[in-house]
């Protein structure tokens, strides 16, 4: 914490090493984030690229309230989903649904990105809707507070908590192999 | 204990590596930043 106000200081200062050592220190929490999120590490890497040259371009009036790593996953999390409203947008389907794409826990697809027994879990994970994908990795992934999911949701705290409690019901059912699609 | 009955730990589990391409592009962008 006190080494990352460090680098905000020397970042707001238009140190190019500051940012290199963000950058560095949180690339691969961002990148896994994302992928969770997105199940799809090119769309992670695009993502974890846009907030950078965001954070970047915000040198100078950047004003750290909570902790680096919380924003930036605020960031990340932000940018995935705007990724996921344009796209849902674009083929009609609705945020809350399953993403229709989602074949199931054993897509080769998800192996190649976590390894074996992980890419079961990104499979599963993909068969959320995706409020549900998210809140679950925001929680249990980056640690974010239920309170300030639900800010980023414009929900209630019961609403998330809701969506918590459906999605580890959801991942252990399928995980468990009691549902099948 | 089967890999679903701690999906929490399961989860905490998962981690990539930033690739050398991302890297590159992102390094690219710090050279190019406003000093």
């Amino acid at each position: 914490m006190l080494e990352d106000k460090l680098l905000i200081w020397k970042f707001n200062r238009g140190s190019r090493e500051a940012l290199r050592s963000i950058y560095e220190k949180y690339k691969d929490d961002l990148v896994t984030l994302a992928a969770a999120l997105l199940t799809d590490k090119n769309l992670a890497e695009d993502v974890v690229h846009d907030v950078f040259v965001s954070f970047i371009e915000s040198a100078r009036k950047f004003r750290l309230t909570g902790s680096l790593k919380g924003y930036l996953a605020t960031c990340v999390a932000n940018n995935a989903r705007n990724r996921i409203k344009a796209n849902q947008r674009r083929y009609g389907v609705a945020l809350d649904d399953a993403n229709p794409a989602a074949a199931d826990s054993n897509n080769p697809e998800h192996r190649a990105i976590f390894g074996e027994n992980l890419g079961r879990l990104s499979g599963a994970l993909e068969q959320l809707p995706y409020e549900q994908r998210e809140v679950l990795i925001l929680h249990s992934y980056s640690g974010m507070r239920f309170k300030k999911i639900a800010a980023q949701q414009k929900v209630s705290i019961n609403t998330v908590q809701g969506r918590y409690r459906y999605a580890i019901d959801k991942l252990r059912s399928m995980l468990n192999g009691e549902v099948r699609k | 204990m089967r890999p679903a009955d701690n999906i929490n730990q399961l989860i905490k589990q998962l981690q990539l590596k930033a690739s050398a391409d991302l890297d590159k592009r992102v390094h690219d962008k710090i050279t190019k930043a406003p000093a």
